[in-house]
């Protein structure tokens, strides 16, 4: 049996992107506007590892399945630690997160539930495409309450709002394609 | 083969969906929202042990069926813990150490499966299944008996059940874990 590489450069990349939610959640509940665009520069770099780490992975050739499971795992665990910030600070109401949360956990037990039949759920593209659209929303709304200030940003306005429905609707989008995925796989006859 | 659409995987599925209703009357946080809260907590407690009895009197009990009975429960006592975070009886840290353990312990059963040392349903699963919901009614029955004097969350019967349920949900993650780091070492 191949050894099951842990600690690749890649897997480390990918890892750090974990450690990075709690520190936002910190610096972004301070009410201090300059750590407000220390967790930016943070969310950015956080959002550059999830490049990073599987173009590092494909080109040492060490693409592994712990790897694979590590990547969504911490993708789900960091913007949740994100988003769970802004439900602190009364930017992003409860609903919202909730469709978040319901949507990574599911996509957890489904992975689960895939290998059931020995099928690695792989990534669909409106995984990817929530992924994306996640990661835009969380910037813009950090640099948005950057520019205006903690104090002054009004996080009930159109354009915020808008943006996370978005990004909700994208979530939503993506967890009812996942669960119609593995669920078209579980009942075709073998 | 592995049936999906059972009757115990049916009332599973039911369960789930009760989570979002438990949110949005726990954000009513009117007595009689919180009523219907806890007579819903009820009825998933209740369901959960009538959908495993009903799939082994039926003889269909099967893997789909576990591993769907495990991310319904935590579906709905997401909803649930979500609520309680939205009233402010559950402090952000306290649910993220929920949240993350829920997270997280799928992902390393379908890693374990991978190098084919799958888990059996360990003791730390079993209590943090029985905490849970138990820590949900308990919280939900105090803040009827107190009429929303006070939030359930700053008492000390609140503090202490949902406590517990953190640290059930923490004790599952470290025991998968440790249980994941040893079956890698033993693989490798």
């Amino acid at each position: 049996m191949p050894r099951i590489q842990i600690w690749t450069p890649a897997n480390v990349i990918t890892a750090s992107r974990i450690l990075a939610g709690p520190i936002c959640i910190w610096w972004l509940t301070a009410e201090s506007n300059m750590l407000v665009w220390c967790a930016l520069a943070l969310m950015l770099i956080a959002e550059a590892t999830d490049l990073v780490d599987g173009y590092v992975a494909r080109s040492s050739s060490r693409v592994s399945n712990f790897g694979k499971i590590l990547d969504p795992m911490a993708d789900s665990l960091y913007r949740s630690s994100v988003f769970i910030a802004f439900v602190i600070n009364g930017w992003m109401p409860v609903w919202m997160f909730a469709i978040v949360v319901w949507r990574d956990l599911t996509v957890s037990y489904l992975r689960e539930i895939a290998e059931l039949q020995s099928d690695t759920l792989a990534a669909r593209m409106s995984g990817k495409l929530k992924a994306v659209v996640q990661g835009v929303a969380q910037i813009t709304l950090v640099t948005m309450v950057g520019i205006y200030g903690v104090g002054s940003f009004a996080p009930y306005s159109v354009t915020a709002q808008g943006i996370l429905l978005i990004a909700t609707t994208v979530t939503l989008y993506s967890l009812l394609d996942y669960v119609a995925g593995v669920a078209q796989k579980l009942v075709r006859p073998t | 083969m592995n049936q999906l659409y059972t009757t115990p995987n049916l009332i599973s599925l039911a369960r789930a969906l009760l989570g979002p209703l438990v949110l949005v009357l726990l954000v009513g946080e009117s007595f009689y929202a919180l009523l219907f809260a806890l007579v819903i907590v009820g009825i998933a407690i209740c369901s959960d042990f009538f959908d495993g009895y009903l799939a082994r009197r039926q003889g269909k009990a099967d893997e789909l069926g576990r591993y769907m009975d495990g991310a319904c429960d935590a579906i709905f006592n997401l909803g649930v813990f979500l609520g309680f975070l939205a009233i402010g009886w559950l402090p952000a840290s306290w649910f993220l150490a929920i949240y993350f353990a829920e997270i997280i312990v799928p992902y390393i059963g379908a890693f374990a499966k991978q190098i084919g040392q799958p888990f059996e349903i360990r003791w730390s699963a079993k209590l943090k299944s029985a905490v849970h919901p138990a820590a949900q009614f308990i919280t939900l029955a105090t803040a009827l008996t107190m009429a929303g004097q006070s939030a359930a969350g700053d008492t000390m019967i609140g503090i202490a059940v949902l406590g517990a349920a953190v640290l059930a949900s923490v004790a599952c993650l470290v025991d998968h874990i440790v249980l994941a780091v040893l079956r890698t070492t033993r693989h490798a």
